[in-house]
């Protein structure tokens, strides 16, 4: 087992990580940016080293700081988290070139993986439903109407290099294709340095619904459930929950053994997530994310599992603590992703956190690197807190989860609390009647 | 309220108490009822004010925290920290030297590459903050340029 661990992370997932080394008696580094100077896993963990000014590409995306960085506290192994260089495939060889154990995924799958083209086609062929579209990259020259048509419009034109919901486009008619294709090729080019892109068809109202699994040394992968990310605002999640009120467990049982046999074939390592949309029954997949994702926590909720120190032991060569048959599902979980954002307009409040004070009580969970007297940094993502809340039934931690918010305390900055609020008492979502649209469609709704 | 119940043998008891074992104070708590007997003369603070911080041994006595000076070299990576080219070699620089912009000043080494750090300014080297091997973090004070 290693016996000290790199934090290339910041933030709520960094502390994450720091307590699940601290459970195992793992040592910690934390490597951090000038502005992280007085964060709370910085000042909790074992050693720190600033490795850079505020701006990630100089500090959590500089790759020779983070290896200098375990060089100088002699750790054995590093984390990369979620975001920043977590799915960077160049950074987890070199990495593993250096002699230090990259808690992910082998290289190559990243890369497999992060190729949106080649992850479709590989999953496919191991037998993993998948969107009809061109099965490949769209080369000049190629019919894209005829193609377009044969899938049926309206149809989706999206980056190879993308993902997470960034660089697509729709084309709702065969009039719009063409500026569509042009305007997703170019903004591709600009935003991820790569035009290729690929052609699927374009689903109305669909769920999306992702599976989690765990993958070890031994030959043993197992699944742990999906969970329903539907809520989402510009491709951002707002709030999952684990089970999703879309499936029963016939469902489940089907789509988790067709994913956990696939990646068996894979040959995959740690721990992942297949996303899919879901539709009229019917699944299709859309990536596969090769890192923990920020909700883990609800389905660590209702598995009772500890999600970062399976992936730690995974990379360690420890088996899994489980096979598929003792993996039991109880109850219902939600999290709310609790932003520093004005709760109307989205614009982030950075700032200083006057009061702080988080809800406590059976089955509640706060993952927050928040504290009060703490400034909220204006150079990083928003998410501040995850408030993670688990009930025997979804009634009973819908009750749970309102009561929670109300007594959630984050003064001086604005934040998506009361979006929260709103949203749990909303009959549509206590009703689980809603898809990826719904969100904004509700959002858009005038007010009053 | 309940008429306060005063046990005055317990009292003396525990004054004896004091006055055996060198105590200054005994507390005692018995259902929801709270008794404390100290000894005359100004209690003890509750809270030792910690003593004024000892400066670090690399400083000199006379004056301010030097990574607030203005002439401070702050170091621009993660590594460890030469102060000669090689094992051996002489020094860089020393105190009193004089450098100009971008005369090497120390040699920070990550992942097996050696990195030269120049001197940002022209001037006099006054302070030498780092030891030879030591790792340094990003912004470290290294040395002071008068």
């Amino acid at each position: 087992m290693f016996e000290k661990v790199l934090i290339a992370n910041r933030g709520e997932i960094a502390l994450r990580i720091h307590r699940a080394c601290r459970e195992m008696g793992i040592a910690t580094v934390a490597v951090h940016s000038t502005a992280d100077a007085d964060a709370m896993h910085v000042r909790l963990a074992d050693q720190s080293v600033c490795i850079g000014p505020p701006n990630a590409q100089h500090s959590y995306l500089n790759v020779p700081a983070i290896i200098a960085a375990a060089e100088i506290t002699g750790a054995d192994a590093i984390h990369p988290g979620y975001g920043f260089l977590a799915e960077n495939a160049n950074f987890a060889e070199i990495v593993e070139e250096h002699g230090f154990t990259f808690i992910g995924p082998k290289a190559d799958h990243i890369r497999l993986m992060g190729d949106k083209i080649a992850a479709k086609r590989t999953v496919r062929k191991l037998g993993i439903p998948t969107v009809p579209g061109s099965d490949g990259p769209l080369e000049r020259g190629d019919d894209v109407a005829t193609l377009a048509r044969k899938i049926g419009y309206p149809v989706l034109i999206k980056a190879s290099a993308g993902g997470g919901g960034r660089g697509m486009k729709v084309a709702r008619t065969p009039e719009e294709l063409d500026t569509a294709l042009a305007a997703a090729r170019s903004e591709s080019k600009s935003a991820f340095g790569d035009d290729t892109v690929y052609l699927e068809k374009y689903l109305g109202n669909p769920r999306h619904i992702e599976v989690q699994i765990m993958a070890d040394s031994h030959g043993n992968v197992v699944h742990l459930g999906e969970r329903d990310c539907s809520l989402q605002r510009r491709h951002q999640k707002v709030l999952e929950e684990a089970p999703s009120p879309a499936l029963n467990a016939a469902d489940r049982r089907k789509i988790g053994d067709t994913v956990r046999k696939a990646i068996g074939k894979l040959g995959y390592l740690g721990v992942g997530t297949i996303e899919f949309l879901f539709e009229n029954g019917e699944f299709y997949f859309i990536e596969m994310n090769t890192r923990l994702q920020v909700e883990h926590p609800v389905t660590e909720m209702i598995t009772d599992l500890d999600i970062v120190r399976e992936q730690i032991n995974i990379a360690a060569g420890t088996p899994l603590s489980c096979r598929q048959k003792d993996i039991t599902f109880s109850g219902h979980a939600i999290e709310c992703r609790i932003n520093a954002e004005n709760p109307d307009s989205f614009a982030p409040t950075p700032g200083r956190v006057s009061d702080y004070h988080a809800p406590g009580g059976l089955d509640v969970r706060v993952d927050s690197a928040l504290y009060a007297g703490y400034t909220v940094p204006p150079y990083y993502d928003s998410l501040i807190a995850k408030l993670i809340v688990h009930g025997r039934t979804r009634n009973e931690c819908l009750m749970r989860l309102r009561r929670a918010l109300e007594e959630f305390v984050i003064g001086g900055i604005h934040t998506t609390i009361p979006l929260h609020l709103k949203l749990v008492t909303e009959p549509e979502f206590i009703d689980g009647l809603y898809s990826i649209r719904w969100l904004e469609d509700w959002l858009a709704r005038p007010k009053g | 309220m309940a008429k306060l119940d005063v046990d005055k043998d317990l009292i003396r008891d525990l004054a004896e108490l004091l006055e055996e074992t060198g105590l200054s104070e005994i507390e005692m708590e018995d259902n929801g009822r709270r008794l404390r007997v100290a000894r005359g003369g100004t209690p003890a603070p509750a809270t030792v004010s910690p003593p004024p911080v000892a400066a670090p041994a690399s400083e000199s006595p006379d004056d301010q925290d030097p990574a607030s000076h203005p002439g401070v070299v702050h170091s621009p990576m993660v590594g460890t920290v030469y102060l000669a080219a090689e094992p051996g070699a002489a020094p860089f620089v020393t105190i009193g030297d004089k450098v100009s912009i971008g005369q090497p000043l120390v040699i920070i080494e990550a992942m097996k590459t050696m990195n030269q750090i120049p001197a940002p300014i022209a001037g006099t080297v006054t302070r030498i903050l780092i030891a030879d091997s030591e790792p340094v973090e990003f912004d470290d004070p290294l040395m002071v340029i008068e």
